[in-house]
């Protein structure tokens, strides 16, 4: 007997069956290993997506769609006689094929009994096998698919952090570029050094990027605010005739007014100038005036030029009387002075105004960039925190520059006299680089202000030596043996 | 050698019987089933019931029906085992000499009807244990042979316990079968009224002789039982274990004790029949699943829990059941009845 035909078309209803069960099974499987890939890309701090899901997915619902069909659901002659049994037939199909090389008259019976419950038998009658759980399973896969792309991981909650602080540093960045805008909208200058301030906003705003970090943007508006400076240094020019001014103690309130911008207490200055001035001081301040008119030239600021042109000349003349010396500096320096002032008020807010910005960026450091320092320290440097390392480097640079700038007398970049002989002025406008706790200073200061107590920054240079020497001292010490005196002086000259 | 007219005589026989025992038994379709299945597969049957709801009746017809000698023992605590098997006599030969005799007992039938088994001895009990396994006795060494068909149809009343001797392990698992015999229902009760105001009689005609009925035994061994079946059968009596690997819950927390192989065979040799009369020629679940109760309720020894949360043998047997994977007909068909079977075996002449 031909059972295969016999079962022919059961065997393809069966088939249908099975393929519709693997397809689930396999979405089961594609689901569950895009679940799988989700969570592992989480853990492992991948930035997950959603291709290489979907393909992770795709691919093990062919695989496990394939595996299904084969392994678990293909239909054999057995399984198609046992379903079929289902219908109704109580196990006269399977006894059929169990018996099918048996012969006898009872087994004959039974397979034309069989074989007649067969034929009248429709492959639809057969029960559908498919279970709730095939349909459950998709549903709850699903569900913890989007519950895993959606729900954050540790990292992603740290990430989302980081995002949150870049972006409350870019908002600062932004109101930084317009109210630094809005500063040189308002000032009174002349076209040409208000185009030069808009460059340097403008480039400080096309050097920012979405990728900064808290270090890179700091630096960014330090940079800028170096080239404010020096583009104050080379336009305000009172500043050097005061410090000029300011070494001789004859010319003290002319150096005072000029210092302070103090238009109106000029002239007064001035007189005394007039009157007491010799040939040496009239040269040098014949040249000084000369270069001033050259700076303002290369401003096209054209009127000022001609005011320190004037005045110079007017120096120029030997042995010309004070009266008409005093004529002519109150007239062409006054209005130079004025405009130098405004110069010098425009560019201070921007420094000021950067400067805030610039601690305030400073203050949102992001988790990633303490995890990045904290990873650069060594175990040995694992007590001092990151912002310290930090303002302890920086402390130390302003010292060194602090220090330079002493040595050569020159006054610092911000325009004010140094300490000492600005008088009010010095003491006013203290800046972060006289903060430093400088052992060269004099004892006043040190008496004034002690470093620690007033939570300033000791250079590191004076702290390792200090600790150094302690270290040796303290390795005098019978107890410690050779090895680890040679390890600790080991570890010590590393540092240095 | 199984041939057509075999099979059609199984069926006329069959019919015959139940036709015959209808007469006699009102009502009762499962338990009249049971014996006749049981006397077909050549067991032993064990009936239970209450005083008074025809077990003896049903007995004393079956005899009639099978035409076949008949004794009945009453079981009472002075029976004695000679009482049943019987015993050497001293008998004078026609020459004058003395020799002992055997004077057989009424174990010496084809159906002996054991009345009120539990209330003899245990020791009268087990004078029964040869000739139900074996179908011998054995008295003063000397082994004696029954004739076949031998059945033993005992009856036992669950209720009056006192005085009586709960039959041993050993010989419980001798009978094929333990039906139980219900009280009738209100239709049927009126009909046995009815019925005995005229004679209280057995009223069955002889359809069947002890030749004819070795000669369905024979037909019904020729069903074949698929694998499947098969392999269901055995995880159905060691399910009944409850140290067996296949254990299923219910035996694990109630059953103290599980059948014997004897369970298993019963199962599959019954199940033929009732294939058979069902109009099948191969075992299906269903007769596995409809024959465990008969087979296993006595085979099965419950625990203390299952006394003291008032479980019987049946429910533990369904629980085994349902518990099972390898049940799995969902779908009922009409059941074949005894006339489909005669119209399928005309169709296929």
């Amino acid at each position: 007997m031909d059972y295969q035909k016999l079962l022919k078309k059961f065997r393809i209803r069966m088939w249908k069956e099975a393929i519709v069960k693997s397809l689930v099974a396999g979405m089961n499987g594609g689901l569950v290993l895009a679940v799988l890939s989700v969570i592992i890309m989480k853990c492992i701090q991948h930035e997950w997506t959603f291709v290489p899901v979907m393909i992770t997915g795709l691919v093990g619902f062919l695989i496990c769609t394939g595996l299904f069909l084969v392994l678990v659901f293909r239909p054999n002659q057995q399984k198609i006689a046992r379903r079929i049994d289902q219908a109704g037939l109580k196990e006269r199909v399977v006894t059929m094929l169990d018996y099918q090389e048996v012969t006898g008259f009872m087994i004959e019976k039974q397979r034309e009994d069989a074989v007649t419950r067969l034929e009248g038998l429709s492959p639809d009658a057969i029960p559908r096998s498919y279970v709730k759980k095939y349909l459950v399973f998709p549903m709850v896969l699903a569900i913890l698919l989007t519950l895993a792309c959606v729900i954050p991981f540790g990292e992603d909650t740290a990430a989302s952090a980081i995002e949150e602080e870049s972006a409350r540093q870019e908002a600062l960045v932004d109101q930084l570029i317009a109210q630094l805008r809005a500063i040189v909208d308002a000032a009174d200058l002349e076209s040409n050094l208000k185009d030069q301030l808009y460059e340097i906003v403008n480039n400080l705003e096309l050097s920012f990027d979405e990728e900064d970090t808290t270090l890179t943007r700091t630096a960014k508006i330090s940079e800028s605010m170096k080239i404010l400076e020096s583009l104050e240094a080379s336009l305000v020019v009172k500043n050097k005739i005061a410090e000029y001014l300011g070494n001789n103690s004859d010319y003290g309130e002319v150096a005072n007014a000029l210092a302070e911008g103090d238009v109106d207490g000029m002239s007064a200055a001035l007189t005394l100038l007039a009157a007491s001035i010799t040939e040496e001081d009239k040269v040098t301040l014949t040249s000084l005036l000369q270069s001033s008119a050259e700076s303002a030239k290369n401003l096209s600021a054209d009127g000022v030029a001609d005011a320190f042109a004037t005045a110079a000349t007017a120096l120029g003349v030997e042995d010309s009387d004070t009266g008409t010396i005093l004529d002519h500096l109150i007239a062409s320096i006054t209005e130079p002075i004025a405009y130098e002032v405004k110069i010098e008020n425009t560019i201070e807010q921007m420094l000021a105004l950067m400067t805030t910005s610039e601690n305030e960026i400073a203050g949102i450091t992001t988790e990633e960039e303490t995890t990045q320092a904290e990873e650069e320290t060594s175990p040995s440097e694992n007590e001092t925190s990151e912002s310290e390392s930090q303002s302890q480097e920086e402390s130390e640079s302003k010292a060194e520059e602090s220090k330079e700038g002493e040595s050569q007398e020159s006054p610092p970049e911000d325009g004010s006299m140094p300490e000492g002989e600005s008088g009010q002025t010095g003491e006013e406008e203290t800046t972060e680089a006289e903060k430093i706790y400088d052992p060269d200073a004099t004892e006043a200061a040190e008496e004034t202000q002690d470093p620690e107590d007033s939570g300033g920054n000791i250079p590191y240079s004076e702290v390792f030596d200090q600790y150094y020497s302690d270290a040796l001292q303290d390795l005098t010490d019978d107890e410690i043996s050779d090895e680890l005196r040679d390890m600790i002086e080991q570890y010590y000259t590393s540092l240095k | 050698m199984v041939t057509e007219e075999a099979l059609k005589f199984f069926y006329d026989k069959c019919t015959g019987v139940k036709t015959q025992l209808e007469r006699d038994m009102i009502g009762q379709q499962q338990v009249v089933e049971g014996c006749m299945i049981a006397m077909i597969a050549g067991g032993n049957v064990l009936l239970e019931g209450v005083p008074g709801v025809g077990k003896t009746r049903l007995v004393r017809s079956l005899g009639r029906v099978f035409d076949l000698p008949f004794s009945r023992i009453q079981f009472t605590p002075d029976l004695m085992p000679a009482d049943v098997t019987g015993t050497n006599m001293i008998m004078k030969d026609e020459q004058g000499n003395s020799a002992f005799t055997f004077q057989k007992g009424p174990v010496f039938t084809n159906i002996l009807l054991a009345d009120e088994i539990n209330r003899a001895t245990p020791k009268t009990q087990s004078a029964l244990l040869e000739a139900m396994q074996e179908h011998t006795v054995t008295v003063m060494g000397k082994t004696y042979s029954l004739d076949d068909p031998f059945f033993v149809l005992a009856t036992q009343n669950p209720i009056e316990q006192d005085g009586t001797y709960p039959l041993p392990e050993a010989q419980m698992d001798r009978f094929l079968f333990k039906l139980l015999i219900t009280y009738p229902n209100l239709n049927e009760l009126a009909r046995i009224v009815n019925i005995t105001q005229e004679t209280m009689d057995e009223v069955a005609d002889a359809v069947c002789t002890g030749k004819d009925l070795m000669l369905m035994r024979q037909i019904a061994k020729e069903v074949p039982v698929a694998q499947d079946v098969m392999n269901y059968t055995m995880k159905l009596v060691l399910a009944t274990h409850p140290d067996s690997e296949c254990a299923t819950q219910s035996a694990q927390k109630y059953v103290r004790c599980g059948a014997s192989p004897r369970g298993a065979q019963a199962l599959i040799t019954t199940a033929k029949v009732r294939a058979l009369l069902h109009g099948r020629f191969n075992v299906a679940y269903e007769d596995i699943n409809a024959l465990a109760y008969p087979v296993l309720r006595h085979r099965v020894k419950l625990n203390f829990d299952a006394v003291t949360e008032k479980i019987t043998q049946d429910q533990v047997v369904t629980n085994i059941i349902k518990e099972l994977t390898a049940a799995p007909v969902k779908k009922k068909a009409p059941e074949p009845t005894m006339s489909n079977a005669k119209k399928i075996l005309s169709r296929r002449n």
